[in-house]
């Protein structure tokens, strides 16, 4: 009975969102005001949330008659993943992700303030018109409350063990927030297509900012998952799932710098437009690369073709909904653009190009393979990390150096004043490179180009701060942006410094055997089984002793068993030092009973995750500035 | 209008990936339906004895799984292969690129779940029948013609979906 009723809220909720997109479309049509939307979309996020926490309560309570409870789900469980296993499969997700994204519109129409009910009510159709796709995807094709009658299962079948693990489950839901908020821009872009020019560009800036952020820390969050889950001490794979949420989180970070041009300028409005389109459209074709499992990657979901067609139709339906919607807006008279090479329109305009460039070419990495299929009737390739690192980095490389110069550009601003400037970058540019030469020491290529690109992103801000230091007022309007950029700036140094100087060695090791890396010694002391509710570990104890300052500690590297999936999992085990991680992960268990283990040192990979928590700060910053100074 | 010109290039960019995705999905999967003939070889297996195509004829059916140490999906499917052994049906692995140690240890410790595992570390024999990677499986017949293949992990509902059906 319960999941019928999450089902009947499900079908409300898609009713109310119809209703949404007619009183809209109708205010358009008769420019006439219908009521505030905005109740509307209040009653839908709570209709949808009811029907997620009938889905709750049908996994909680272990209700393996729903299709989807058994086939994701275990008694043996603990609650919490009982409860994230939600989103552990396709039908869920998708739950999740209209949920949040009707969150979002609630939002919206709580927060924005328009003088015109009609106005919002346009950009809130748009939004609606959304929701009403995926929830109807959701009711009618990944109904996530199907029955499985009349033979229930009494077991279930068991959460991808990869799955249960903390930062692994709020990693989906971090990145749906990220998608799911960028409809918001894409509405209030179609809405200024259809017409409304009430302070579009600064909401989209606004409203873009905050999905960027939670997408940030999602891709953050799983490359962290990855690296001490998967066992392999890597952090980033150019994995097309990994890949197909960075497409988005590239295209936002242009459409948040474009929609200030917008705002401040009244310049490149097209491509601010253009851009919110796109990074929708992006996430979308994302999701429909990870849901129709058409690329093999460690995240696939298993998904009949027949539903990734529907998913590419509607997506394809959206596109050419929006891109007619682009060219039918009147145009206005343009105005002569006029600004010099060194202002911050042309900055931004570079940084603009190199972020979508950087875009297209991951997204033609990752579709490539299936380019190739086609094109040459059925032969397969991969696409892997030399091809993306050799086309990424060189952009990246000049990326950083207009971002780091950018910063102190000025709008409309002639090349005259400039020569101070310009000298008090390249002067802190070349200290940082000296200081950070000193620190790291033993370049290689690829680490002089990051400590370079570091070394801008750094100099820039300095220099900046130090101009603005008497000025605090704007130091703090622009506290978000400092964030986000020094956030860059420690990533790609993080990035540079554990590509180059990590040390790896796998050993075969017995109880009592020891072997050295780095500075460290490590001995296998100890061997033990934990039985827990649904797994047991083989766990080894190994002692380490730090002979740089005479320090000594231990490791407990495991493996477990998963016996509902008959899954074995590799749970590595990890100090973290100020300067870098230690990093055991045992592969597998020989005849002897020795194992082989594998050790690796990697230098401040932290900066990596510093670098991303930096930027979601930053984020969060200057929309908490924002509503503060309105 | 300069501005609009740039803006097409997207457009059709994001047309082009459209149109892609769609042939790719609406196409027929050439590796479910393209048969083709098992090629001849000689090789030798783990445990170092030779073997040749006339192995397999000896099975009406036989699968052949591409696995090897270093793929971590191959670790993930192994228990349902397992259990499918133990339902009776040989399986023929083809270890893909790998060492031949790290093999054997690998299928002590994890079980065993093939009737005996060709050796390819060169890959030579994977790339004449078209493997891209592990874990793959193939479904011959008796004239040694690959009548099904699978890309990735293979569990009871693709098994189900895909194999038990032309097996029967």
């Amino acid at each position: 009975m319960l999941p019928e009723i999450g089902n009947f809220f499900l079908i409300l909720s898609f009713m109310t969102a119809c209703f949404i997109f007619l009183l809209s479309s109708y205010a358009y049509y008769f420019n006439k005001d219908v009521l505030d939307l905005s109740r509307l979309t209040f009653l839908n996020t709570i209709f949808i949330l009811t029907s997620f926490i009938f889905l709750e309560i049908a996994f909680l309570s272990d209700d393996f008659s729903v299709l989807y409870v058994a086939s994701n789900s275990n008694p043996l469980l603990p609650n919490y993943f009982k409860f994230a296993a939600l989103w552990g499969g396709h039908e869920g997700s998708m739950l999740l992700f209209i949920l949040i994204l009707s969150i979002w519109i609630s939002l919206f129409s709580y927060f924005s303030k328009y003088s015109k009910t009609y106005d919002k009510n346009m950009v809130l159709g748009f939004a609606g018109l959304i929701f009403l796709c995926f929830s109807g995807f959701t009711f009618f094709s990944s109904n996530p409350f199907e029955r499985l009658l009349p033979i229930a299962s009494a077991m279930g079948t068991d959460l991808n063990p990869l799955l249960q693990d903390i930062a692994f489950t709020i990693h989906p839901p971090m990145l749906y927030f990220g998608y799911a908020g960028l409809v918001i821009p894409f509405a209030l872009a179609l809405a200024k297509c259809a017409g409304v020019n009430y302070a579009w560009a600064s909401n989209i800036r606004t409203w873009t900012i905050l999905p960027w952020s939670f997408l940030t820390i999602g891709i953050a969050l799983g490359s962290w998952w990855a690296y001490y889950e998967l066992g392999w001490g890597g952090w980033w794979f150019w994995d097309p799932v990994e890949n197909s949420s960075l497409i988005p989180w590239l295209l936002s970070t242009a459409l948040i710098h474009s929609a200030i041009v917008s705002d401040k300028r009244n310049l490149f409005n097209n491509w601010t437009i253009m851009l919110a389109i796109l990074g929708v459209i992006g996430s979308f074709i994302g999701m429909f690369l990870v849901r129709s499992g058409i690329l093999t990657s460690v995240h696939t979901f298993a998904l009949d073709p027949e539903r990734g067609l529907i998913l590419l139709t509607l997506t394809f339906g959206i596109t050419l909904y929006a891109f007619v919607l682009f060219f039918r807006m009147p145009k206005n008279k343009i105005k002569e653009p006029i600004y010099s090479f060194f202002s911050k329109e042309f900055f931004l305009l570079i940084n603009n190009a190199l972020l979508v460039i950087l875009a297209v070419i991951i997204l033609f990495g990752t579709i490539y393979p299936i380019i190739y299929d086609i094109f040459t009737g059925g032969k397969s390739i991969t696409v892997g990390a030399p091809y993306f690192n050799a086309v990424t980095v060189p952009i990246a490389f000049f990326l950083a150096f207009f971002q780091g110069y950018g910063v102190l550009t000025n709008w409309n601003e002639s090349k005259t004043n400039n020569k101070l400037y310009i000298i008090s970058f390249f002067l802190v540019l070349i200290l940082s490179l000296i200081f950070s030469y000193f620190l790291f020491q033993k370049p290689d290529i690829f680490v002089i180009a990051s400590y370079l690109m570091f070394s801008a992103l750094v100099a820039g801000l300095f220099v900046y701060i130090y101009l603005n230091l008497n000025n605090s007022k704007i130091l703090l309007n622009n506290i978000g942006m400092i964030f986000a950029h020094a956030g860059i700036a420690i990533m790609i140094l993080g990035i540079g410094v554990v590509s180059s100087f990590s040390l790896s060695t796998e050993v075969i090791i017995g109880k009592g055997e020891s072997t050295n890396i780095g500075d460290y010694n490590l001995t296998l002391t100890n061997e033990y089984l934990e039985k827990h509710s649904n797994y047991y570990s083989e766990i080894a104890e190994f002692e380490v002793i730090d002979s740089s300052n005479e320090s000594a500690f231990s490791l407990f590297p495991e493996k477990s068993y998963y016996p509902a999936s008959s899954n074995v999992m590799t749970e590595s085990a990890i100090r973290i030092t100020p300067k870098h991680d230690l990093y055991i992960s045992l592969s597998e268990k020989l005849d002897s009973e020795k194992w082989i283990a594998k050790i690796q040192i990697k230098p401040f990979v932290r900066l990596i995750w510093l670098g991303a928590i930096l930027m979601m700060l930053g984020g969060f910053f200057s929309i908490f500035r924002k509503s503060l100074t309105r | 209008m300069k501005g609009l010109k740039i803006i097409l290039i997207p457009i059709i960019l994001f047309i082009f990936v459209f149109a892609i995705l769609f042939a790719y999905l609406v196409m027929p999967k050439n590796d479910s339906i393209r048969e083709s003939n098992f090629p001849n070889f000689s090789m030798t297996d783990l445990r170092g004895n030779s073997v040749d195509q006339d192995f397999f004829f000896l099975d009406e059916y036989k699968v052949l799984n591409v696995w090897a140490t270093w793929c971590v999906n191959c670790k993930l499917e192994h228990g349902f292969l397992m259990d499918l052994q133990s339902e009776g049906i040989r399986i023929i692995g083809l270890n893909y690129k790998d060492n031949k140690s790290k093999a054997i240890k690998w299928l002590n410790q994890f079980g065993n779940p093939y009737w005996f595992s060709i050796f390819d570390p060169e890959g030579s024999l994977g790339i004449e029948i078209g493997v891209a990677g592990a874990p793959e499986t193939y479904l011959l017949n008796k004239d040694n013609t690959i009548i099904q293949k699978h890309i990735g992990i293979v569990n009871s509902e693709i098994w189900d979906k895909k194999f038990k059906e032309l097996i029967k």
